[in-house]
């Protein structure tokens, strides 16, 4: 098909302005790198703007590891993020299969039980009451059971199994499975996509979590990462004679560290993000 | 049916594992802030100090010395500060023995929830702590005569202006005495660029834009508040025997208006609403400021002046030499009366367990000895200090213990901790101490006034009074400003309250 003038300039209008807001993405990232590897005076002598470090050094990161705990609460976002994730994945994924059931009995009812929290949340105190009395406090427990499901999630996903051609379940009965049968054997393969986009929402709050951290946990320990990132962020507006400011360098280190490792594992879903979104839009 | 029982029991079997694994490599940890544990008599007893502003690194020596002297096992819980966590948890009776409470007002709050233990009949057992504190000190803590949090010692100024004496003998010119000569500076300053990459970016004054009130320093224009003998917009001076608020003063609005002939003139900072401590520093390296107002802790510290020097290593940063004056008064620093904000208390509940009260009371009996203090300024004698001819001379190892101040609970003997550990500024740090004029404010021995909220009035201030320095706002409405506050924010019922305290505490007759 031959494209007329009009066209090519208008696909390369929309190609430039993606561009446009490509860069304007990717720039304070790429800030964010070269700051934290580049050594503090030369980021001085270059007037505090680093797009690409002349001189790299791994000075800051190696800092920012020495801080009091960081190893320790690195550690224990990476196992609430994992494990964490796992188990949403896990109860969502069985009550959603339940849910997704026409002849669940009381299935209305029990939807729109779950779909309350959407509207009203438990509220600070009685929700750490809870936290409390089942005796989860100080414990990385506390940072998952909470939030095994996210009602959300949960309605997105009881969605996805409803969507699914109703002859795979009967062909799978007649051959002999069990409900679980059919669920792992059956459903949870082709549910590929909804399971790796549910993943990752689930994983990158597991990851960011600072909140239910700085309510639950005072162990200095048993923190998340976010939580010492914070409070050196904080030290930079601390004036007490002790205090040793945090250098940009240090800081910027800091981010890269509680940031990069979940931005790294978009790549690797990205494909069944595409698939997640294509089917809905089949059966639209 | 045999198969789905068994599909059901391994899925809650996979299930429940998780949920094992998870509590026992997190390790849930035990020592419950108020349960006694069954202590006896030759046990420790296990106190948990709840709200530190520092993480305590597990490599600590200090807490387990003290441990070790007292017979007690202390459970240092950090927030960083925050207390957010304090609230959630005096909202669930999970009240720690001992917190940290970081304003007045939050103190006041907790007092008539009735968390609080009142001290009044335990003093006695606290001599020490009793001796260490003013009256004043012990009126902030006090609600209807009883006594319900434990203050904490003043520390001493440490800010004044700074400025870059290399560029100052580059110029010709002498240390400024008036805000004229001020001006000549930072004008001769922001033109001449002195740091030669050839671009008007020195903005001469710099710093930061004070919002809350701190033991020393209020950040970029305290020196142009105290020259006109009034403290930070929303402080409570004393001024004629009269409680007021500084920003209502007549001087206040001459101090404004001499900060918007620097700002006309293009030699203020236009981001020094937004500046933080680091960001001022790399304004100081790189050329960007000539003058700003902080103090020797934030600039003449060794790493602080191999970071200024890093890209000039000409630069000579030092505090001005002279005083600037005015017809009303001397720039300097200002401090609050009553010391730092934070007080600890003590949990009510521990009228109940007789054996923890007086394991809590001796403890901070023994915080305000020569000796605890010794140990939680400088560490452990021959680790990190030595006493040599009845000086405390540090020693390398005490650079390690840079969250010291969290665990000061009662505060410190300031200048002798300063001069001790920071030897290098020892010059910088009696100058502020000595040569630097310091007005007082009160407002933190105030407390909130039913149906005012003293926070909405001190943003109110603090955002005003930026619009009028920056020319947002009309200096012609400077009337109109004041009148809201007393209109809009019952600004006289706030005022009241502070003359009825400061008389009942003795500053007002």
């Amino acid at each position: 098909m031959v494209k007329s003038k009009s066209d090519r300039l208008y696909r390369f209008t929309v190609a430039a302005i993606l561009v446009l807001i490509g860069l304007v993405c990717f720039f304070p990232m790429l800030y964010v790198v070269s700051v934290s590897l580049t050594p503090y005076d030369e980021y001085l002598r270059q007037g505090g703007i680093v797009l690409f470090p002349r001189k790299i050094t791994l000075e800051a990161y190696a800092q920012f590891w020495k801080e009091p705990y960081v190893s320790d609460c690195f550690g224990n976002t990476v196992f609430i993020t994992v494990a964490g994730t796992a188990a949403n994945i896990f109860v969502t994924v069985l009550m959603a299969y339940a849910l997704s059931k026409k002849d669940l009995m009381f299935g209305r009812f029990f939807t729109v039980f779950c779909l309350i929290p959407l509207l009203i949340t438990g509220g600070l105190v009685p929700t750490y009451l809870i936290v409390k009395n089942t005796g989860l406090i100080n414990s990385l427990a506390a940072l998952i059971f909470p939030t095994l499901v996210s009602p959300y999630i949960l309605l997105i996903t009881r969605s996805f199994f409803s969507s699914i051609d109703a002859g795979l379940y009967e062909s799978a009965r007649i051959d002999g499975a069990g409900e679980f049968r059919i669920l792992f054997a059956i459903i949870m393969p082709v549910s590929l996509p909804i399971i790796a986009t549910i993943g990752l929402m689930y994983g990158v709050g597991h990851w960011n979590e600072y909140f239910a951290s700085l309510m639950y946990i005072s162990e200095s320990s048993l923190r998340t990462l976010q939580v010492v990132l914070r409070e050196m962020l904080n030290r930079a507006s601390q004036m007490e004679a002790d205090v040793v400011v945090p250098t940009r360098t240090l800081q910027m280190a800091g981010v890269v560290i509680s940031a990069v490792p979940i931005i790294m594992v978009y790549p690797f879903l990205q494909k069944h993000f595409t698939q997640g979104i294509m089917l809905g839009a089949i059966k639209g | 049916m045999k198969k789905r029982i068994a599909a059901l029991i391994v899925s809650a079997l996979v299930f429940l594992s998780m949920l094992s694994a998870c509590s026992s490599s997190s390790g849930i940890v035990s020592g419950s802030s108020s349960g006694s544990e069954g202590t006896s008599s030759s046990d420790p007893v296990s106190i948990t100090l709840f709200g530190l502003p520092v993480t305590v690194p597990d490599t600590d020596p200090i807490i387990p010395e003290l441990e070790k002297r007292l017979n007690l096992e202390i459970n240092i819980e950090s927030t960083g500060g925050d207390e957010s966590l304090l609230v959630a948890r005096l909202a669930g009776g999970d009240i720690p023995d001992v917190f940290r409470v970081t304003t007045l007002s939050n103190l006041s709050g907790y007092y008539k929830d009735g968390v609080l233990l009142d001290l009044t009949d335990y003093m006695d057992k606290m001599p020490n702590v009793k001796e260490m504190f003013t009256k004043q000190q012990w009126a902030r803590v006090t609600f209807d005569n009883g006594i319900y949090g434990i203050p904490r010692r003043m520390e001493g100024n440490y800010g004044c202006w700074y400025i870059r004496y290399d560029w100052l003998d580059t110029l010709g010119l002498s240390d400024p005495e008036t805000f004229d000569d001020l001006l000549d500076v930072a004008i001769a300053m922001n033109q001449a660029d002195l740091d030669g990459n050839g671009k008007n970016d020195t903005y001469a004054i710099s710093g930061q834009y004070g919002t809350s009130a701190k033991t020393y320093g209020r950040g970029a224009l305290e020196g142009f508040w105290t020259a006109y003998g009034v403290t930070g917009p929303e402080t409570i001076m004393i001024k004629d025997n009269q409680a007021v608020v500084a920003c209502t003063l007549p001087e206040f609005r001459l101090a404004v208006e001499e900060i918007r002939r620097f700002v006309d003139a293009g030699v203020v900072d236009p981001e020094i609403l937004s500046n933080t401590g680091d960001t001022v520093v790399e304004k100081m390296a790189t050329g960007k400021a000539g003058i700003c107002y902080g103090g020797w802790a934030n600039y003449s510290k060794a790493e602080q002046v191999e970071t200024l020097t890093s890209v000039d290593p000409n630069a000579q940063w030092g505090p001005m030499r002279k005083n600037i004056k005015t017809a009303y008064g001397e720039a300097g620093a200002s401090n609050s009366a009553s010391g730092n904000d934070a007080v600890y208390a003590i949990n009510a509940d521990l009228t109940d367990d007789p054996e923890k009260l007086d394991a809590v009371l001796e403890l901070f009996n023994y915080i305000a000895t020569d000796e605890c203090d010794m140990l939680l300024s400088f560490g452990i004698e021959g680790e990190h200090y030595k006493v040599e001819n009845d000086t405390v001379v540090k020693l390398d190892k005490m650079d390690e213990l840079t969250y010291g101040w969290g665990i000061q609970f009662l505060g410190r003997q300031d200048l002798l901790y300063c001069m001790t550990k920071f030897a290098n500024c020892a010059d910088y740090i009696e100058h502020c101490a000595n040569d630097v004029p310091i007005l007082y404010h009160y407002e933190q021995m105030v407390e909130q006034p039913e149906g005012i909220n003293v926070s909405d009035i001190n943003s109110y201030i603090m955002e005003q009074i930026a619009q009028f320095i920056y020319g947002t706002r009309s200096m012609n409405d400077w009337d109109a400003f004041i009148n809201t506050l007393y209109d809009s924010y019952s600004l006289q019922t706030y005022i009241d309250a502070a003359q009825e305290t400061l008389t009942k505490l003795g500053y007002i007759d």
